[in-house]
């Protein structure tokens, strides 16, 4: 690997992928500045990481395992201290309080960064894929769980969440905040 | 797969570009701040104890009290042993972030469980022979003036609250290890 190629690379994963880290980021860390530091460190460690690629998977893998991987070695040390919640207990979670909803777009993304928050990692990654859209196999290329159990989760995060994120409200006019 | 089902999600932060790379070659990630910190604590420990215990067996040395002398640098050594340890096993810690998500959360906890579970081997053992030959030692002497009774009645609830708090630490290792073997076992039935 060349370090021009390794700049082509890094290039390259920058115009597809930038939007989706940043998501990535805002979700697993909810202070703000913490969060612009991790979506930071994860452009370095890729910009690193790409001295070894030698098109072991696909450019998207790679970038999505390094982003999901550096994004949960940040969990393990800010966030141990919270108990994860189980896919099945979703539901039960409770709503996101008013900093954290005035501070995100709309309830919808506040909702979904709350509960991704609070699911254990693996399930956290699923879940953030799978609302990037990507698909079973790809996530499972990712994730490195079975079809399967990618399947499995899917199915419960839609049975949890599709109703709710399929119609959310709409954000709140200043003409209907100033009534 | 370019299906976008969630556009509430994927409409936010659209126009996020990359660092540049010029940027990465100063910037330290949070990864490499926590090995710096951690390394900066266990040479800054590893001095005070050297300098510490090092004093100490000298002064003794010069009062002509060999044994004790010899039990400061029992602990000496193995403090030493300790740092180098630490160090040894983070240096040669492996990086590969572009590994699947579930190898790499495997790897980590495994890590972990693995150095909590060898705690009572690695950071307690090699303070036994120290602490222990210093109890006798200062028993001894207490002995040869007031008898052994006395000394014994005046050392045993030290040396009982020494024993106590080196099982505690191993204890509370262990079962930091058992929970996080529970959570390898988790992951590996996903």
């Amino acid at each position: 690997m060349t370090v021009a190629n390794q700049h082509d690379l890094y290039r390259e994963a920058g115009e597809k992928f930038a939007p989706a880290i940043a998501r990535l980021a805002r979700a697993m860390e909810y202070d703000s500045e913490k969060a612009r530091d991790l979506e930071q460190d994860i452009h370095c460690e890729l910009f690193r990481s790409f001295a070894r690629f030698e098109g072991q998977c696909a450019l998207k893998t790679w970038v999505y395992r390094v982003a999901h991987n550096v994004a949960a070695e940040h969990r393990l040390r800010e966030s141990r201290r919270k108990p994860a919640v189980a896919l099945d207990e979703i539901e039960d979670l409770p709503e996101p309080g008013d900093a954290e909803r005035s501070a995100a777009e709309n309830h919808a993304v506040a909702r979904a960064q709350a509960i991704i928050r609070s699911l254990p990692t693996l399930d956290a990654q699923v879940m953030l894929l799978w609302l990037e859209g990507e698909s079973g196999g790809d996530i499972a290329d990712v994730t490195g769980l079975s079809p399967g159990s990618v399947a499995t989760r899917i199915h419960r995060l839609k049975a949890a969440l599709a109703s709710e994120f399929e119609s959310p409200p709409a954000p709140i006019s200043a003409q209907e905040t100033a009534r | 797969m370019t299906d976008k089902p969630f556009s509430f999600w994927t409409d936010q932060n659209s126009a996020a570009s990359f660092s540049e790379p010029g940027a990465c070659q100063t910037r330290a990630t949070a990864f490499e701040k926590t090995i710096r910190r951690r390394n900066a604590f266990e040479y800054l420990a590893g001095a005070l104890v050297v300098v510490i215990f090092a004093a100490m067996a000298f002064f003794f040395a010069t009062e002509g009290q060999w044994l004790i002398a010899a039990t400061s640098c029992a602990t000496l050594f193995a403090a030493l042993f300790v740092v180098a340890k630490l160090h040894r096993d983070g240096s040669a810690q492996e990086r590969r972030p572009e590994h699947t998500c579930r190898e790499h959360l495997r790897n980590q906890l495994v890590r972990q469980r693995d150095l909590l579970r060898s705690v009572p081997k690695w950071y307690l053992a090699p303070f036994i022979p120290g602490l222990v030959g210093f109890y006798l030692v200062v028993t001894a002497n207490v002995a040869a003036v007031h008898g052994w009774m006395i000394a014994v009645e005046g050392v045993w609830s030290k040396f009982a609250g020494t024993a106590a708090f080196f099982v505690f630490v191993a204890w509370l290792n262990l079962r930091a290890a058992k929970q996080i073997d529970k959570e390898i076992g988790a992951l590996d039935r996903a």
